[in-house]
């Protein structure tokens, strides 16, 4: 896998993300293929649903490695992180000891590789092959964490009092992502090679869609982009529909043998999109199912007559 | 400046005048990443740019402006270079005209640049009528010498007056016109041209000043305070826990637990420190001066009151007003409003801040723990500054902290001399757009900076 990753280019992880269904442009790839190839933490902002995680999720499967997670959450210290003592086990070796006089017990014993509990950023450190480690929700843990946390990506060592320094095998595809919850530390930020996720535009949400459900019809795909798209910049939503939002509203939508949308559908499916009470009471005040299937159809119809236009002048 | 090292040294000196902080380690990870990548194909070059350089979304407007004035073919860069020149000129020669117009019985006057720049920007009907006073005073009877510096005060306060009247738009303008030029054409017509350019990007409702927000934008805009608002609560839930995120070892549950094997301690049970929620306390300014920001002060209240829990709100112009119970009772954001507006007698009236924290003191003494942040909502024009600032002194050791919104942009703080002497009490946020806002949020706001 070392030699693998050495030896790709830019165009060969272009045509691997295309092989995996991961729908990217060039700033994307650009941005991955520089994190690995400069062997540095590659931090992902932008708002859910647009496909951070997913990004190391192709990573892992296009180098054939592990994909070590490290979910991040209010509170999370270093025992979770990096490793623990399996106290539990070490108290019944001692205990067995004991019992069994021709066995002498050192404190190397129990201090030894056999009862330290891995957690994702020692596993990562200690794997085998480059492995691809994903920090999901970064900005979801406190301060001194992301301090401890910058350290550890800097050298890729850590130093287990009782054991030593630990030092990478090989350095990890580290991946970063965060909500923007909360600000990140310029000393983490200056680490890290940084790309920035936003929604995708009308054309990209087509490709998303018709890629990952094949059985969507062009006109539907066209049609579903678009009213996302419209809600995204028309209406004042707490939570805005995220790609994964749109692809269960569209398998939903296939699921009702729909080709089109029409405002009956709309209004029956819209829990799929939008999840929050607010959401919905301000699509049926401000937009509702009629105006939206409008909207779509007058884009869309505006989309066909500059196509035309341009088919018309270049004939 | 022809070499691919020089231009990025050239560009990334652009990017920093524009307000992007980078590190000389991301200037080297940027050189590296060109070797990586084919330095021809723009997109490639752009992005491999920008991932090592911008590490903020919010930068990536700056970016993008600079990189498609900079990167340009040479006949491009050419003419910009022409205009970048003409323009120096015409400022230079709208320098001198200040110079010659400015004079006092053909004395230069002594006034500072930054008023110089107010007086240039001034409508022509506006500077012909200070030019008339000058050429007045100058050749009135019995004026002797000595009366150049009344002349230079009376004009120093008509043009602060004008100061205090520009927009914030105006004044960021003013803001780039003094910015540090590089000495470097090259270089500084792409710093005056971005700057130029603004750095929106996102949502326009962020970056739009709250005194010019339009009616049909209250609910957009009460809908992205509440958004911002629950961040609040996430974040200062989370700072409030007490030290030692380390799970200990319960010893008494853990004893008790392993009686059963015997005291071998295999089953071990851990406690964790209680996590302490704040009382949030938020005083806002609702006179006169503030009269123009009520569309974004009212919301903030609104959508803070309603996301917020152990939150307790005021309002203040002469006196002060709990007006918690408005937010409490109702859901729709016009109808508290109304009523807000009708029945509150400090709508509009003068400002005194001290009177207002002194009863908030008095009245209202159980509200100021240690656990309290304390916002003040104000553009720091109120009666009383020092007895404030003594106020203030004194509820800083009461509260957790004092943090204070301030609705004028920063440019203008060192024309309100209050302002220094309360912030030596407060951490003081420029906050008049929702991005203000969205970054003030976003920060670690129970620690002391």
């Amino acid at each position: 896998m070392n030699k693998q990753l050495q030896n790709f280019t830019a165009d060969q992880l272009k045509d691997a993300f295309e092989a995996q269904g991961y729908i990217s442009d060039k700033e994307l790839l650009t941005t991955v293929y520089l994190a690995i190839k400069l062997e540095k933490p590659l931090l992902i902002e932008g708002a859910p649903g647009v496909g951070k995680t997913e990004i190391a999720k192709v990573l892992s499967n296009i180098f054939n490695t592990e994909l070590i997670r490290l979910q991040c959450y209010e509170g999370l210290d270093e025992n979770k992180a990096l490793y623990e003592w399996n106290y539990q086990r070490q108290l019944i070796k001692i205990q067995m000891s004991r019992e069994n006089a021709s066995q002498k017990l050192t404190e190397y014993d129990v201090f030894s590789p056999e009862y330290l509990l891995e957690r994702p950023l020692l596993k990562a450190i200690r794997a085998e092959k480059r492995a691809v480690l994903l920090i999901d929700e970064i900005d979801k843990t406190d301060e001194e964490f992301e301090a401890f946390l910058f350290e550890i990506l800097s050298d890729f060592q850590i130093s287990i009092p009782e054991l030593g320094t630990v030092t990478a095998n090989h350095i990890p595809i580290v991946i970063l992502t965060s909500n923007h919850d909360r600000e990140l530390s310029e000393g983490l930020r200056r680490r890290c090679v940084y790309l920035y996720i936003d929604y995708p535009s009308i054309e990209k949400e087509i490709n998303i869609i018709r890629t990952k459900i094949p059985e969507a019809t062009e006109k539907l795909a066209i049609q579903i982009a678009t009213a996302v798209n419209h809600l995204r910049h028309n209406l004042t939503l707490n939570k805005q529909p995220s790609i994964a939002e749109t692809l269960d509203w569209t398998r939903a939508l296939i699921a009702m043998h729909a080709d089109h949308l029409d405002p009956a559908l709309v209004k029956q499916t819209m829990g799929l999109l939008l999840k929050n009470r607010d959401d919905l009471l301000a699509f049926q005040k401000d937009l509702g199912a009629d105006k939206l299937c409008g909207a779509v159809k007058q884009t869309n119809h505006h989309q066909a007559c500059n196509c035309h236009g341009a088919a018309s002048d270049k004939g | 400046m022809h070499s691919l090292a020089d231009n990025i040294v050239g560009f990334i000196q652009i990017l920093r005048q524009l307000g992007v902080r980078i590190s000389t380690a991301e200037t080297i990870d940027a050189v590296d990443s060109l070797t990586l990548i084919d330095s021809f194909d723009q997109a490639e070059f752009k992005a491999a740019l920008k991932s090592t350089l911008i590490k903020h979304a919010e930068d990536q407007a700056a970016f993008n402006h600079a990189f498609n004035l900079f990167f340009v073919p040479p006949e491009a860069k050419q003419e910009q270079q022409t205009a970048w020149e003409s323009k120096q000129q015409l400022d230079l020669e709208q320098s001198l005209q200040a110079d010659e117009e400015l004079v006092f019985q053909g004395r230069p006057l002594e006034i500072s640049d930054d008023l110089k720049d107010v007086y240039k920007m001034l409508p022509e009907k506006e500077k012909q009528r200070l030019q008339e006073f000058l050429e007045k005073t100058s050749t009135g009877k019995n004026v002797k010498e000595s009366f150049q510096p009344v002349v230079e005060n009376l004009l120093k306060s008509s043009l602060s007056f004008w100061q205090r009247q520009l927009s914030a738009e105006d004044l960021a303008q003013l803001a780039a016109a003094r910015r540090q030029l590089l000495g470097h054409d090259e270089l500084d017509h792409v710093v005056d041209s971005a700057a130029g350019l603004g750095g929106t990007g996102g949502n326009p409702l962020l970056y739009k000043n709250m005194q010019e927000i339009a009616e049909q934008e209250i609910p957009q805009v009460t809908a992205l305070i509440k958004r911002l608002a629950s961040r609040l609560t996430t974040r200062i839930s989370r700072r409030f826990r007490m030290t030692g995120r380390r799970k200990l070892i319960d010893i008494r549950k853990s004893i008790r637990r392993n009686m059963r094997y015997g005291g071998i301690m295999i089953s071990l049970k851990y406690k964790t420190k209680k996590i302490h929620k704040p009382n949030i306390v938020i005083v806002c300014d609702v006179s006169a001066s503030m009269t123009k920001y009520v569309r974004f002060t009212l919301p903030l209240l609104f959508g803070l009151s309603s996301v917020v829990k152990n939150i307790e709100s005021f309002i203040f112009a002469t006196d002060l007003e709990r007006v918690t119970d408005y937010f409490r009772h109702s859901n729709d954001f016009a109808q508290v409003t109304e009523e807000l507006i009708t029945n509150s007698a400090q709508m509009g009236q003068g400002t005194n801040l001290f009177i207002a924290l002194s009863r908030l003191e008095e009245q209202h003494r159980q509200l100021l723990t240690p656990s309290t942040l304390l916002f003040i909502i104000s553009d720091a024009n109120t009666l009383a500054p020092q007895e404030t600032a003594g106020q203030l002194s004194i509820m800083s050791k009461k509260v957790k902290r004092i943090l204070w919104l301030n609705t004028q942009p920063k440019e203008r703080w060192p024309q309100t001399s209050a302002i220094s002497s309360f912030s030596a009490y407060c951490a003081m946020f420029e906050c008049y757009s929702l991005a203000h806002l969205t970054k003030i949020l976003s920060l670690n706001l129970t620690r002391q900076s």
